[in-house]
């Protein structure tokens, strides 16, 4: 860090702690919209917790589940309000009888509804009967739910969206929109902007403007591209109003070409001379398979050329690690003791047996799951890739977590009574326990002065961000050359962020330039989640710091390390009875200055924090309890149990012969590679960087 | 004709209607009596074959068996879509209509000794059979239709435009939906129950009563109590971010504290804090300018609800409506 830098962070952080408030300093991020500035500034930042992955009935395979929240609902549920789910039973869009509703709200959200079939759906469902396509056969069956509609028939939406996707999205190097938008009069390019239009909209009436700058919204979209169940989707996030004419879709990138996206990008958005600015998230990395190509994955390539490294590098800045298909950090089967390059035994956390979106595809052994299709390995070689690009490190990631709802219910993380995360596919009990390995979704958490779509962008832009599995611990993390590592030095000093900022870099950066022959020195600290009325937060068991290297021979290598807090448990922080966690069990805060020792300053390394909190009840574990069979049993009892739980969904006619969903239930710790009864919610923070100078 | 009339002015609706209008004398009469013979309403019975029907339909769709008030509201429902189908074919909503025109093509062909005939002689076939009178896609989309317009085509009561005067009165009749949340400033001080343990609040206490004799201010605090990780002062925040850092128990005590002095202790998520709020500021009504969008939206959805309503509840009042099944009333929550 140079002279300068110092200088202009030393003083904003002087403003922040003196409490001066905003006004009497230039923010450090560019203000590119007209609204008026923010009474909540702080030049130190707070953590604005958040959402940027939701769908709405706007998204063809949430409308084709009976899901009626359309964007502006789905804002009104992230400011708090309650919204209505449909009926186990609704069909149609009807009735809609459930009721869901945030424990806390949230401080940011985009909606980012599926960008394929845009034009379809506004076509299908947002139009007047009489218009052109409003009668074709794929918008009949989306409207009643039946791949082959007329009375009588079987509704099945879960086939109907197969066969929407067919030609727009899964195709293995093309794509096409519907063939009925090729009919006479039938107008889907119009349509498509229209329905873009009141995405824009909604987003613009949640958008606080005035000074209390209580909620930003983000105008978003999914780009949706899964070659043969391949899943390569973004999320594409637009800094402020000035956005593109249509969303760029997979259909308009003429098939499954994340590059092409980026090109498309950066001529219609960046370089159109509009103020237009834009950032795109993977989500699911460990759906995306691998193929010839790829072997070690499709998400994370080996790029093509320097400007492909350089084009992801611009517009990647984060990745999305955990939402309701299960997490992409790393992974570890309990079973066969062994995981995708690593031995950290809490990878078992929520993961998905499969390796692709398929639904009949098989469960993948752990030694042939791609490799990098989990981000610790992604990060890994990234490093190691780099050399051969410039020094460009193409999977330079910043992280943050979210649900992917497909009811319009953005950042509906509570493990207690989770209703299902897409309309009548996954509604309680039975339908919702066959699908036992999702989960309700995660949080992105950033660090910016104030609630403003100028802050938080730029807060995403430089990764200052992190993911949590649901919950909301507050957590810093610093690294830096010089922090005093004498215990309570820097915990016990009530200036310690400003000391972070002023002598090192927060999560997401590069580590300043090394100073003598110093080893790096991380300061991390977490906060329990404060709660909420109706769920107090779990207290913190430990922080652990997670190092990825490369040796001089391009070997990748990893460790992870008990910074703070403990490993050791009592057994005591859980009733597993009435899943009560024991709220004196814990930390309610946890803080430490760790020094790698081992640093050899040849060899790239990244440092993240993971922050666990005690363990607390799964929400399969709730929904089992609910249904009468309890995980905890013993194995014969729960067996027995969830045989009478299965014969009277058969009797009451809740499932088919031969469905057995309850045996779920009987899956824990001793018999399933992955599953757990009990999780331990967690956070990762952004990744710091050291790159040796050459 | 309030229909019919309704229709006339609304001309974004009119693509609806383009066989509607022409029998439009016709169909005023017919609705003329359909709605004003006290003595011969028309008979609308769900009959129990039809009530196990909707039962056994919901039962096929979603696997479980329906409780009585889900079955109330979809025999509610159906009960809706035949009045709203009967006054669709009242008001000749199916004549010249290309939706049901191609569907009826689309029957004839089914039934067709010879699908290569002409599309309209597959439409007078269909026509024959009174398939436009039996095919439940027409139905539901002719119901769809008659929802569409009862919801949208505006009325002398419930126009589609709003004046300032309307914006302005909606917003003093309904202040809460609009109001801006509190803001508290508040700076605090911290004793962590990790480190102090049970002591927490009594050290907190006794610097409380220090403070007060020495009369410090928020500024004078320096190094006081616990480091607190998110720091000793905070700029303006309403509720919802204050839970974000204390609680939810401690946000709500707050609401009792006097501003400009040193109160407390508070617990919160975390341990023992002595706060000193430095300024409120009330919830507030915004000015019009600021909301007027969010609240013309408003006026315009609470009307859609209020015609549908007010069409439902007028053409009901011309039927005599049976429900054939003890547990099941015709007016059911939808």
């Amino acid at each position: 860090m140079n002279t300068k830098t110092s200088i202009i962070l030393g003083l904003m952080a002087l403003a922040g702690f003196c409490g001066c408030g905003s006004g009497s300093l230039r923010p450090p991020f560019q203000i590119t919209e007209v609204r008026q500035p923010c009474d909540n500034y702080q030049a130190l930042r707070q953590p604005f917790f958040g959402e940027t992955h939701v769908h709405t009935s706007y998204s063809f395979d949430a409308y084709v589940f009976s899901n009626r929240n359309d964007p502006n609902t789905a804002y009104q549920f992230a400011k708090g309000q309650p919204v209505p789910l449909p009926d186990v039973f609704a069909v149609g869009g009807t009735p809609q009888t459930r009721t869901a509703q945030i424990n806390k709200p949230l401080d940011f959200t985009a909606v980012t509804d599926h960008s394929e079939l845009f034009g379809e759906m506004q076509i299908c469902t947002r139009s007047d009967p009489s218009t052109p396509g409003f009668n074709s056969l794929a918008c009949r069956q989306m409207q009643t739910e039946q791949p082959n509609p007329a009375p009588g028939n079987p509704v099945d939406p879960l086939t109907v969206a197969g066969l929407w996707s067919l030609l727009p999205i899964l195709l293995p190097d093309s794509a096409v929109p519907m063939p009925f938008c090729a009919d006479p009069n039938v107008d889907c390019k119009s349509a498509a902007v229209s329905i873009w239009q009141e995405e824009q909209n909604a987003a613009e009436a949640a958008y606080d403007r005035s000074s209390a700058c209580s909620f930003t919204s983000f105008v978003a979209y999914e780009y949706t591209a899964q070659p043969e169940y391949d899943n390569l989707h973004r999320n594409v996030i637009f800094r402020n109003a000035n956005t593109v004419a249509t969303p760029i879709s997979n259909v308009e990138t003429g098939g499954p070409f994340p590059p092409v996206l980026w090109d498309m990008l950066q001529k219609q958005c960046l370089d159109a001379g509009t103020g237009c600015d834009v950032l795109t998230i993977p989500h699911n990395a460990n759906l995306s398979g691998s193929s010839e190509a790829d072997p070690a994955g499709r998400m994370f390539p080996d790029p093509k050329d320097s400007r492909e490294a350089a084009n992801r590098r611009a517009f990647e800045p984060l990745v999305e690690i955990l939402q309701h298909k299960a997490g992409s950090e790393c992974r570890f089967d309990r079973l066969a003791n062994q995981g995708v390059q690593t031995v950290d035994e809490l990878c078992t956390f929520e993961q998905s047996p499969k390796d692709v979106l398929n639904p009949s595809a098989p469960s993948v052994p752990i030694d042939e799951f791609p490799t990098r299709n989990m981000l610790r390995n992604a990060l890994k070689d990234g490093m190691a890739l780099a050399p051969k690009f410039g020094g460009i490190n193409p999977f330079k990631y910043g992280i943050v977590g979210s649900t992917d709802s497909h009811n319009g219910t953005p950042g509906n993380t509570a493990e207690p009574n989770w209703p299902g995360h897409a309309g009548t596919d996954d509604a309680p009990y039975a339908r919702l326990i066959s699908g036992v390995n999702r989960n309700p979704g995660g949080l992105a958490v950033v660090w910016a002065e104030e609630n403003s779509r100028d802050a938080i962008f730029s807060a995403m832009r430089r990764k200052e961000t992190y993911g949590t599995s649901g919950t909301r611990p507050i957590v810093r993390f610093f690294g830096g050359w010089n922090y005093d590592v004498t215990p309570e030095a820097l915990c016990g000093n009530p200036n310690r962020v400003a000391v972070g900022y002023a002598s090192g870099v927060p999560m997401g950066s590069d580590l300043p330039k090394r100073k003598g022959n110093a080893n790096p020195r991380f300061l991390v600290a977490a906060l329990k989640d404060s709660g909420s009325p109706s769920l107090a937060g779990t207290p913190l068991q430990r922080i652990q710091i997670i190092k990825g290297w490369v040796d001089s021979s391009g070997q990748t290598h990893e460790k992870v390390m008990d910074v703070a807090g403990t490993s050791s448990t009592s057994g005591n922080e859980l009733n597993t009875d009435t899943c009560e966690p024991n709220y004196d069990a814990g930390f309610n805060e946890l803080c430490s200055v760790f020094e790698d020792t081992e640093f050899d300053p040849s060899q790239p390394a990244f440092y993240y924090a993971r922050v666990l909190e005690n363990p607390t009840c799964r929400w399969s574990t709730y929904a089992c309890k609910a249904a009468g069979v309890d995980p905890f049993l013993s194995e014969a009892q729960c067996t027995a149990k969830a045989a009478a739980a299965n014969a009277q969904a058969l009797a009451d006619g809740e499932i088919e012969a031969g469905d057995a969903p309850f045996d779920n239930c009987c899956l824990n710790e001793t018999n399933d590679s992955f599953l757990s009864r009990t999780i331990q919610e967690r956070a990762w923070t952004s990744p710091i960087w050291y790159e040796p100078k050459s | 004709m309030k229909f019919l009339t309704r229709l006339q002015k609304f001309p974004a609706l009119h693509f609806l209607l383009i066989g509607a209008l022409l029998f439009g004398i016709h169909q005023a009469h017919q609705s003329y009596v359909l709605r004003h013979s006290p003595v011969v309403k028309e008979e609308l019975v769900i009959g129990r074959a039809q009530i196990e029907q909707i039962k056994q339909d919901i039962f096929t769709q979603t696997a479980v068996r329906p409780s009585t008030a889900q079955v109330q509201a979809a025999v509610a429902k159906t009960i809706d879509d035949e009045i709203l189908y009967r006054q669709a074919l009242a008001l000749h909503l199916d004549r010249n209509n290309p939706s049901v025109r191609n569907r009826l093509i689309q029957l004839g062909k089914f039934v067709s000794q010879d699908p290569k005939a002409p599309d309209e002689a597959h439409y007078r076939k269909a026509l024959e059979l009174g398939l436009d009178r039996s095919d439940l896609v027409i139905k539901r989309y002719l119901s769809g239709v008659m929802r569409l317009v009862a919801a949208k085509v505006p009325t002398p009561q419930l126009p589609a435009t709003v004046t300032k005067q309307e914006l302005q009165d909606y917003l003093t009749r309904n202040p809460q939906a609009f109001l801006t949340p509190q803001q508290l400033k508040i700076s605090q001080i911290y004793f962590s129950r990790d480190k102090r343990k049970s002591q927490a609040e009594a050290d907190a206490k006794t610097l409380l009563k220090q403070l007060r004799a020495e009369g410090k201010k928020p500024e004078e605090i320096a190094d006081q109590g616990d480091p607190f990780l998110e720091g000793n002062h905070f700029p303006w925040l309403n509720e919802s971010s204050l839970q974000r850092s204390f609680g939810a128990a401690f946000t709500q005590h707050l609401q009792n504290l006097p501003a400009g002095t040193w109160t407390g202790p508070l617990p919160s998520s975390y341990g023992w804090h002595l706060v000193f709020i430095e300024g409120i500021r009330p919830p507030e009504v915004p000015a019009l300018e600021q909301v007027a969008s969010q609240v013309r939206n408003a006026i315009l959805k609470e009307r859609e609800q209020q015609r549908l309503a007010a069409t439902l509840q007028e053409l009901r009042s011309g039927y005599a409506i049976r429900v054939e099944d003890g547990e099941v009333h015709a007016n059911g929550p939808i």
